[in-house]
């Protein structure tokens, strides 16, 4: 960033933030929160220990297709630092990798992988092992 | 490698109030500048993907 602004709010109210989130009152460079979840419903809760491994599951390696970044970027602002108002934020909930930011930023690069697993008794409901 | 130079006139910056009842997964609530973002989201339920077999109802491993 060439210049920084100069950031002003009044309030700013979060009731809940979820994992790898962030709130930046200012300028960054640049915000990169990652979240892995393996979220696993049981209908009878047993869980040994190690039972699961996020090494075994593919959402979290699977690869992503990005735009292309190699290219250099500039930016340039053409004033003389003006400043950021905000008068009140009022957030009830922020999931995984949510950035809240009130200031400028070269780059954010937020991401989440969420597995969930559920294992029930008896028959898998229709659809299940079917692949679309 | 390709140069992208990007000029902003920034003005002045002001908003009153902001009121976000849930914000999902990879968002970006941002009041400023901003040159670039990519934003990533994997989600596998088991009804979005479906069972191999070895997880009951779900599950990839």
């Amino acid at each position: 960033m060439d210049d920084a602004r100069k950031s002003v709010v009044g309030e700013l109210s979060v009731l809940s933030l979820d994992n790898s989130s962030a709130i930046e009152i200012g300028d960054s460079e640049r915000l990169a929160p990652v979240s892995r979840v393996l979220a696993v419903q049981r209908q009878e809760a047993v869980f040994p220990f190690g039972e699961f491994a996020m090494r075994n599951y593919a959402a979290y390696t699977r690869p992503v297709s990005l735009p292309d970044l190699a290219e250099r970027l500039v930016m340039k602002r053409v004033s003389p630092k003006p400043p950021v108002h905000v008068g009140s934020i009022r957030i009830v909930a922020a999931s995984s990798s949510v950035i809240i930011q009130v200031g400028s930023s070269c780059e954010l690069a937020a991401e989440s992988r969420i597995k969930h697993i559920r294992h029930l008794f008896g028959e898998p409901p229709a659809g299940a092992g079917k692949e679309k | 490698m390709e140069n992208l130079e990007l000029a902003v006139t920034s003005g002045e910056l002001s908003i009153g109030s902001v009121s976000i009842l849930a914000m999902s997964v990879s968002s970006v609530l941002l009041v400023g500048d901003l040159v670039r973002t990519h934003l990533v989201s994997v989600f596998e339920s088991p009804l979005e993907a479906p069972s191999n077999g070895q997880d009951g109802v779900s599950g990839d491993g």
